[in-house]
C-alpha cells in the first residue's frame, strides 16, 4: 500500500516534486552554529543532573491526574461521617439524659439546701411541707421517679457507689465548710466516700454486721428525706412489709434508696388531687 | 556507561531517546545531528524568516531536552518530534494572525487545486532548467496556504504518511489527504506555468 500520495492516480512512479524539492532546498543553511551550541550545552547539562540525581519515580503521577478529585471526595466523606457519628451522639443523648440532666441540676440545687445547718428536713416536717406545697410535692415525687428509672438502667456496681456516697455524704456535710455549690458537693462526696470506702472494705471483712449497724442511723437519716413509698404495699395494711422491701432497697443490701418506708400512722396527705395523682400513678406508672 | 558513536549511529530515534533520558548526552547529539536540519527546514519554510526558525527550533530541542524523561514510545519519534513542532508552529501563527483558521480551506483554492489535479500529466523536470524549478518550487510553496504548506513538508520533511501526517495536524486523515493533493496539485500548477 502507498501510504505516500505523491500521484492522486496512486501509482509507484518516482515523486518529481519530492526530489525536486530536495534539490531546491539543498543549500539552505540550516539552524544556526549559537542556537545549536546552546541546545547541545542545554543537553549536556539535563544528562549530567540526570547522571547525578536518581531517576524520577515512573509511576509519578500524570500532570492532567485528577487527584484533587478524589482528596475532595475523600475529605467530604470524613466530614458527612463526623457529622453522622455527631447527630446519632445528639439523639442517643437527647433522649433519657435530658431528664438525667434535669434531675442533677434538681439536686445541684437541692443539695445546698440541705448543706445548710438550717433545720434538717426530717419527716414529719417533709410530710407538714408537702402538705403545704402539693405542687412541689408532686414536682420531686417526679424527679425521684425519673431518677430511679435511670438508676435501673445502671450496672450494679455504679449503683453500690452511689448508694454509698449518697449514705456517707450526709454524715460529712456538717464536718465540712459551708460550700453551697453543687461542684464542692460533689468534691466532698468523693472525699467522704474515699475515706469511708477503706474502713468499710475491712469491716466487711471482719464484721459486716457492725457496718451494717453503723450504717444503719445514716442510712434512717438519709431515708427521712426520701418521699414516701408508693401505696402498693400500704394499701393492703402490710407496712411491715413494705418497711422490709425498703430495707432490702437500702444501703444495706448495697441497692440506692428509692422511697422511705411509711410510719405508724403515716398516711398520704389528706389532699385529694395527691390522692388522685397517687392512684393515677399506681394504675399506669409512668414508662 | 557511553556506548560508542558508532554503534548510536545505528541506533532507532526511540532507542536514542531512551538513552539520553537515562543520562547520556551523546544520544541527544546523534538525535539532534539527524533532525535539526530538517527540523530548522520545517520551520523556515513554513515561515519564510530563517531567525525566527532557529528560534523555534531552538523551543522546540528544549522542549525535546527537558521532556526526555517523560518520553514514552507510542510512535515514531519522528511523529512526535513534527508534532511537537506543529504545535509551535500553530502557536506562532496565532500569535501573528489571532483571526486565522487553521482548520477550513477556502474554496477558491479547493476550485484551483480541483482544476489544476484534473490537468495532470505535466512532467517539469523535462521541460525546464532544474535550477529554476527549484525556485519556482519554493515560491510556490510559499504561496500555498499554510495548512496544504505544512502538510507537504511534514511529507517531504519528516517522511511521515498520511495517518502520522493526521496525527502530527491534528486533522483526520481524509483531510490531511486531500490537502496534501492540493498542495502538490498547486505546486505543479505553479511548475508548468513557468514553464
Amino acid at each position: 500500500m502507498n501510504m505516500h500520495p505523491e500521484n492522486p492516480s496512486g501509482d509507484d512512479k518516482p515523486d518529481a516534486l519530492r526530489e525536486l524539492y530536495h534539490e531546491a532546498v539543498a543549500e539552505d543553511r540550516g539552524p544556526s552554529a549559537q542556537s545549536s551550541a546552546a541546545i547541545l550545552k542545554r543537553a549536556r547539562q539535563r544528562a549530567a543532573a540526570v547522571g547525578q540525581e536518581p531517576t524520577e519515580p515512573m509511576d509519578k503521577p500524570a500532570a492532567n491526574d485528577r487527584f484533587w478529585l478524589r482528596h475532595a471526595l475523600g475529605g467530604l466523606a470524613a466530614v458527612g461521617l463526623v457529622g453522622w457519628l455527631m447527630l446519632q451522639h445528639a439523639a442517643w443523648w437527647s433522649g433519657p439524659d435530658k431528664e438525667g440532666e434535669r434531675d442533677s441540676r434538681a439536686e445541684a440545687v437541692a443539695q445546698p439546701a440541705e448543706s445548710q445547718p438550717a433545720p434538717a428536713v426530717e419527716g414529719a416536717d417533709r410530710a407538714a411541707m408537702v402538705e403545704s406545697a402539693p405542687g412541689a410535692a408532686a414536682l420531686a415525687q417526679k424527679s425521684t421517679e425519673k431518677k430511679t428509672r435511670i438508676q435501673a438502667g445502671k450496672t450494679p456496681e455504679a449503683m453500690d457507689m452511689e448508694a454509698s456516697i449518697a449514705a456517707s455524704a450526709p454524715v460529712l456535710r456538717p464536718e465540712a465548710a459551708p460550700a453551697p455549690g453543687a461542684a464542692a458537693s460533689a468534691s466532698l462526696a468523693r472525699s467522704a466516700k474515699s475515706a469511708a470506702k477503706a474502713p468499710s472494705r475491712s469491716d466487711e471483712t471482719t464484721e459486716p454486721a457492725a457496718a451494717a449497724e453503723a450504717m444503719a442511723p445514716q442510712i434512717s437519716r438519709s431515708s427521712a428525706q426520701l418521699p414516701l413509698c408508693p401505696l402498693t404495699a400500704e394499701v393492703h395494711g402490710n407496712t411491715q412489709a413494705a418497711k422490709e422491701g425498703a430495707d432490702k432497697a437500702s444501703g444495706i443490701a448495697g441497692k440506692p434508696l428509692d422511697c422511705r418506708p411509711r410510719k405508724h400512722g403515716e398516711t398520704q396527705p389528706d389532699d385529694a388531687k395527691s390522692r388522685q395523682d397517687a392512684s393515677k400513678y399506681i394504675a399506669d406508672p409512668p414508662r | 556507561m557511553l556506548a560508542p558513536p558508532l554503534a548510536q549511529a545505528q541506533l532507532a530515534d526511540e532507542a536514542l531517546m531512551r538513552s539520553y533520558a537515562s543520562g547520556q548526552a551523546t544520544a541527544f547529539e546523534t538525535l539532534y545531528a539527524r533532525h535539526s536540519l530538517r527540523i530548522w527546514r520545517y520551520f523556515y519554510r513554513n515561515t519564510g524568516d530563517a531567525a525566527l526558525a532557529d528560534d523555534l527550533a531552538q523551543d522546540l530541542w528544549l522542549a525535546v531536552v527537558d521532556c526526555a524523561c517523560r518520553y514514552e514510545v507510542r510512535s515514531r519519534f519522528t511523529t512526535w518530534l513534527f508534532t511537537m513542532a506543529h504545535n509551535r508552529l500553530v502557536d506562532h501563527w496565532r500569535r501573528q494572525r489571532p483571526g486565522i483558521s487553521l482548520s477550513a480551506d477556502t474554496q477558491e483554492s479547493m476550485r484551483l487545486a480541483e482544476s489544476l489535479f484534473a490537468a495532470s500529466g505535466f512532467e517539469p523536470e523535462q521541460q525546464l532548467d532544474r535550477q529554476l524549478m527549484a525556485q519556482a518550487i519554493l515560491a510556490a510553496l510559499a504561496r500555498l496556504p499554510a495548512e496544504q504548506r505544512e502538510c507537504f513538508l511534514l511529507q517531504v520533511e519528516a517522511d511521515l504518511t498520511l495517518a502520522e501526517i493526521a496525527q502530527a495536524t491534528g486533522v483526520g486523515e481524509e483531510t490531511a489527504k486531500s490537502r496534501l493533493r492540493y498542495a502538490r496539485a498547486k505546486l505543479r500548477a505553479a511548475l508548468e506555468e513557468l514553464a
